[in-house]
């Protein structure tokens, strides 16, 4: 990213689909360029206003190369901050990527690098780093929840619970100062059972705040439902039974060889990648480290894991073990096939006589559900400082109890702030001292 | 001819530091100074040092400054605040005898040959090339001039519905700066400050008030003074305010300046007068008062606490509720002072106004509040001025690593809205700015000023000690016997661990008082080493694992603030607006922490410096 820095010049991409023919294609230009410098090309007057939407002919030289609506956004009320077009063309991609040629050569522009846009809406402060998570969040999750968790953070909302927390840690920090700075004044014990309260209120907060951030928040972005078993034990059936369809092509996704293949299903709104694990082996069948590695991560960065197995196996890394007969075909009761069920959902399902179909994708959903019901934190990036700032309170809590220096206290407190600080904003000592002021009765 | 190097405006704490600091650089210097005020007098709280501000007293010692030296030959009564929080927030603070302390200021410079101390009222000043300082009865010229006015510029006093024309109760003011000087922008802003009555001590009844003895512990400020104290010491006494006394103000709102409206200026949060007590917060009553002697010889109490100014019948109602001053009277009653203060992101490292080369401020006309602080920079200009007259590259003290580095760089890149005090959470390297090491702090500034004295001997042999002890420390083991002759418990611990136990390690463990160990051990060894040594290679070594790991939390942020920026080319870039490029203009910021520091500065802005793109 770094890289992009010194780079104010003006970039072109797609900006939708552009892999299937569609009925429009929007090209995107941002930089400094100026609306002049298109008008050669195009059939339109001068001047292009901006945020009027101007149907004109694209022309090379005399020819015609397409027909498209133009946008002009001018700098900086755009959403990178400076001049941005929007050009909708119609969405062959040959004709897309002939138009991008063109205006390229034209006008010198240069190929956005992945998240360019959105890099200079950061640069140039359209966007906080919190919106930007907000965006990708909604370009790439598979879920309401997560597209309604990207949207909050987009629109500005910054978490109402980060809020408490930075109140909680300025109180905190006050209380502090108060401690060494003001025990005069308002007494030594008094001083001292504040700080302490604070504290315990601080913990509290960040506690509450760790039971929503899972410790991979990555696996509800995208969740995978992954099939894992030896060759021949009913995964491609069970696959192909989820799916409702008979794949009569299967297709690697890309990236891979042919180590699984995915498809998604969608069970009530939300979007999972099934996957059914085709190539992983067990180890005795001497296939090559890396492949099974990679198996093993696929799995760990699985939300709903069934196995699917020919013996009576017990394994509770599993969500569900369903041991399959060997003529797993047509499906008969479902106590047949379900020798084990990880988890209290299952139990239930288990007693209703319900069929094997519904009561996998119950399965799943119903863990989905289960998952998001305390509307977990899963920013990557702020899951990760939640994670690390529990385990330092944690540490700080021990201290308490053997420490009495309030210089290393503090310190201690000074680090969470270095870390909050990327979630909260900046905590400055004017702050701390505008809190102590505002609080407590200070003062000779 | 009236010819100077540097003209001082002002005798107080400032102007003291700036000219003794000046004479020892072989300028000439002179001293104006307002008859009816005495050299370096406390008109408010008799009391030097406390927290953060102790540090500052002996940093100024170091650097070659009088307030230690001052302090000690006046101390009565000698506290350790934060005592048991800890050595790095542990502040010394002396009590002093007033009067005794001014006759040793005036005394200090009388005694400086090429320091004049010239006692009239300024009238004016020119700047051409060199200033011309016109007094009622002469005209000074100088190459350098420092303003250190205080309180004193359109100075009004307020007592109850009286108000009077002056810088303290008992002084004549200065004209407005704009009279004086008529090209320099003050702030349209006023402070204010205030100070309680003073109490006779004939009608005090002790018996009713909690002792708080001198500690004989506490550490003199001059570094070359032993612990011996110099002058017989005293006790201060506690008391406490109650709901009668808050009855009696809050019945009176309406003829409190503060609260009437009267009383435009803004005081300072931090010292606020009873009467902001009572009306922020209503529902606390006992109120912490303390009892100060104001001199071994004067007769005079300084209740601090209860600044007021109230009128004087109030004072006198209120000031009788309270426990062991019911039959207090009072000699002189307290008042609040409105004064203007100049816009200090003018100025400099060396506090020197951007607009006029060679005019520095320092003190209270910057906005400050107490002496240490005025003291500091007082000192800083005195350097700064001297240094740049002698050809030298004057010295920037850094943050990182004194408290007056942390001040000089709040001050002048920002304004405030009420005075500025040093608070110890100021500073972000509170673990390693500490009173202990302090001398060793301040060491490598202070070589720079090429003093040479015996000071300075000493200084280079307390540092080779600390280095040697610290040595010591790392790669000295301590048998288990050795440690449980020292404690019993603490052996038990380190059994545990099974493996070859070093003086740093026990010197970390939480309740282990680093500097008793240590003592303990260089007694077994039957080394000597002087006692600051000890306690700075004690503590050092206890912070040392802490100020890492803060370090290594801190470190990205700071490798940003850290970085130098380019004042010209920020000031020609087309990415900044113009608004932000006043603002820098005005505050020079000369690293990306000071940039950040700016009020109003543009999130954009920021942007674009931090990534070198401006």
């Amino acid at each position: 990213m770094t890289d992009y820095f010194d780079k104010f010049d003006s970039i072109i991409a797609v900006s939708t689909g552009n892999y299937f023919k569609s009925a429009i294609s929007v090209i995107r230009i941002s930089g400094p360029i100026e609306p002049d410098a298109l008008l050669p090309y195009l059939s339109c007057s001068a001047p292009i206003e901006p945020r009027k939407a101007i149907f004109t002919k694209l022309l090379n030289n005399n020819e015609t190369l397409d027909e498209i609506v133009l946008t002009y956004f001018k700098g900086p009320s755009s959403f990178t901050g400076e001049n941005v077009f929007e050009l909708s063309v119609h969405g062959n991609p040959i004709n897309v990527n002939r138009i991008i040629d063109f205006l390229t050569k034209e006008l010198n522009l240069r190929s956005a690098e992945a998240g360019e846009f959105s890099y200079r809406a950061l640069r140039n402060k359209k966007l906080s780093l919190n919106q930007i998570e907000g965006l990708d969040l909604i370009l790439s999750s598979n879920s309401d929840f997560a597209i309604s968790q990207g949207l909050n953070l987009l629109s500005g909302d910054v978490n109402s619970d980060y809020t408490e927390i930075k109140k909680a840690y300025l109180y905190l920090c006050s209380t502090l100062e108060v401690v060494i700075n003001f025990s005069e004044d308002l007494g030594e014990k008094e001083a001292f059972d504040i700080f302490k309260d604070s504290f315990e209120s601080f913990k509290n907060l960040i506690e509450k705040l760790k039971e929503r951030a899972p410790i991979e928040p990555e696996i509800l972005i995208k969740p995978k439902i992954v099939l894992y078993g030896k060759p021949n034990s009913g995964k491609s059936t069970l696959f192909n039974r989820l799916l409702k369809k008979k794949r009569s092509i299967v297709s690697s996704t890309e990236g891979t060889t042919r180590d699984y293949i995915a498809d998604t299903i969608s069970i009530k709104g939300v979007s999972f990648e099934l996957i059914d694990t085709a190539g992983i082996r067990s180890t005795e069948d001497e296939i090559e480290e890396a492949g099974i590695e990679f198996s093993k991560n696929l799995l760990d960065k699985a939300f709903f894991k069934i196995l699917l197995t020919k013996d009576d196996i017990k394994d509770d890394s599993f969500d569900l073990v369903i041991k399959t007969h060997s003529d797993f075909g047509p499906m008969g009761p479902l106590e047949d096939h379900v020798s084990r069920i990880n988890g209290p959902i299952g139990a239930n399902l288990l007693e209703k006589n319900t069929d094997f179909d519904n009561f996998v994708l119950s399965s799943i959903i119903n863990k989905f559900e289960m998952s998001i019901e305390n509307n977990p934190i899963i920013i990557p990036r702020h899951n990760k400082i939640i994670n690390e700032l529990y385990n330092i309170s944690n540490n700080f809590n021990n201290l308490v109890d053997i420490e009495s220096d309030f210089a290393i206290l503090s310190s201690e407190v000074g680090s969470m702030g270095a870390l909050l600080e990327e979630l909260i904003g900046q905590v400055k000592s004017d702050d701390v001292l505008d809190n102590i002021f505002a609080n407590f009765c200070i003062g000779k | 001819m009236n010819m100077y190097d540097i003209i001082v405006i002002g005798g107080g704490h400032a102007g003291v530091e700036a000219c003794h600091i000046a004479s020892k650089f072989k300028l000439k210097v002179a001293l104006i100074t307002l008859e009816s005020v005495p050299i370096g007098s406390a008109p408010c709280n008799p009391s030097i040092g406390g927290i953060g501000k102790g540090q500052v007293a002996r940093e100024i010692d170091c650097m070659g400054g009088l307030m230690g030296k001052l302090a000690d030959s006046a101390g009565i009564q000698y506290r350790i605040l934060n005592e048991s929080k800890g050595y790095a927030v542990q502040s010394t603070r002396v009590q002093i005898d007033k009067d005794l302390y001014a006759i040793n200021a005036e005394e200090s410079i009388k005694l400086i040959p090429n320091i004049d101390i010239i006692k009239e009222k300024v009238i004016s000043i020119d700047k051409v090339n060199d200033f011309k300082v016109i007094t009622e009865k002469n005209e000074y010229i100088s190459k350098k001039l420092i303003l250190t006015v205080g309180t004193f510029l359109n100075g009004k006093l307020h007592m109850g519905k009286e108000t009077f024309e002056g810088g303290r109760i008992d002084s004549e003011n200065s004209e407005g700066l704009e009279d004086i000087f008529s090209n320099i922008k003050i702030r349209n802003i006023r402070f204010k400050t205030g100070t309680p009555p003073r109490i006779l001590k004939r009608s005090i009844d002790f018996s009713k008030l909690i002792e708080q003895k001198s500690d004989p512990k506490a550490i003199n400020f001059h570094l070359l003074n032993d612990n011996q104290r110099k002058i017989d010491q005293l006790s201060c006494y506690l008391t406490h305010t109650n709901q009668k006394t808050i009855d009696i103000i809050s019945e009176n709102k309406e003829l409190s300046p503060m609260y009437n409206g009267q009383i435009e200026g803004t005081g300072a949060r931090y010292c606020p007068s009873i009467e902001d007590k009572v009306f922020r917060y209503p529902e606390k009553s006992n109120h912490h008062i303390f009892v100060e002697p104001e001199g071994l010889n004067t007769d005079l109490y300084y209740p601090s606490g209860i600044s007021s100014s109230l009128p004087k019948k109030i004072q006198d109602e209120f000031i009788k509720t309270i426990n062991g001053l019911e039959n207090s009277e009072i000699s002189k009653y307290g008042y609040a002072v409105e004064y203007d203060v100049i816009d200090t992101t003018y100025l400099n490292s060396g506090l020197e106004h951007s607009e006029i080369p060679g005019l520095h401020f320092a003190g209270q006309v910057n906005g400050t509040s107490g002496y240490e602080e005025a003291a500091g920079q007082g000192l800083i200009a005195g350097i700064y001025a001297s240094m740049v007259l002698s050809g030298q590259d004057p010295i920037k003290l850094s943050r990182e690593d004194s408290y007056i580095g942390v001040m000089i760089q709040d001050l002048i890149t920002n304004t405030r809205d009420e005075p500025y005090r040093l608070f110890t959470s100021r500073s972000e390297n509170r673990l390693s700015i500490r009173e202990d090491n302090c001398h060793l702090r301040m060491k490598k500034y202070r070589d720079l000023l090429n003093i040479n004295d015996e000071f300075d001997e000493y200084l280079n042999i307390l540092e080779d000690e600390f280095l040697c002890l610290s040595k010591f420390c790392d790669e000295t083991s301590v048998s288990l016997d050795n440690i449980s002759k020292y404690n019993d418990e603490l052996a038990k611990v380190f059994k545990k661990l099974e493996k070859k136990i070093f003086i740093s390690d026990i010197l970390k463990v939480p309740t282990v008082d680093p500097v008793d160990f240590l003592n303990y051990i260089t007694n077994q060894c039957k080394i000597s080493f002087n006692f600051r040594s000890i306690r700075t290679a004690a503590i050092s070594k206890k912070y040392e694992g802490y100020i890492k790991k803060h370090d290594v939390y801190t470190r990205k942020i700071q490798k940003v603030d850290r970085m130098n920026i380019d004042l010209n080319k920020m000031l020609n870039s087309s990415n900044i607006s113009f608004e932000c490029k006043q603002r820098i203009k005005k505050s020079r910021p000369e690293t990306f922490k000071d940039l950040k520091n700016i009020n109003g500065i543009r999130q954009a802005t920021l942007a674009v410096v931090a990534s070198g793109v401006y």
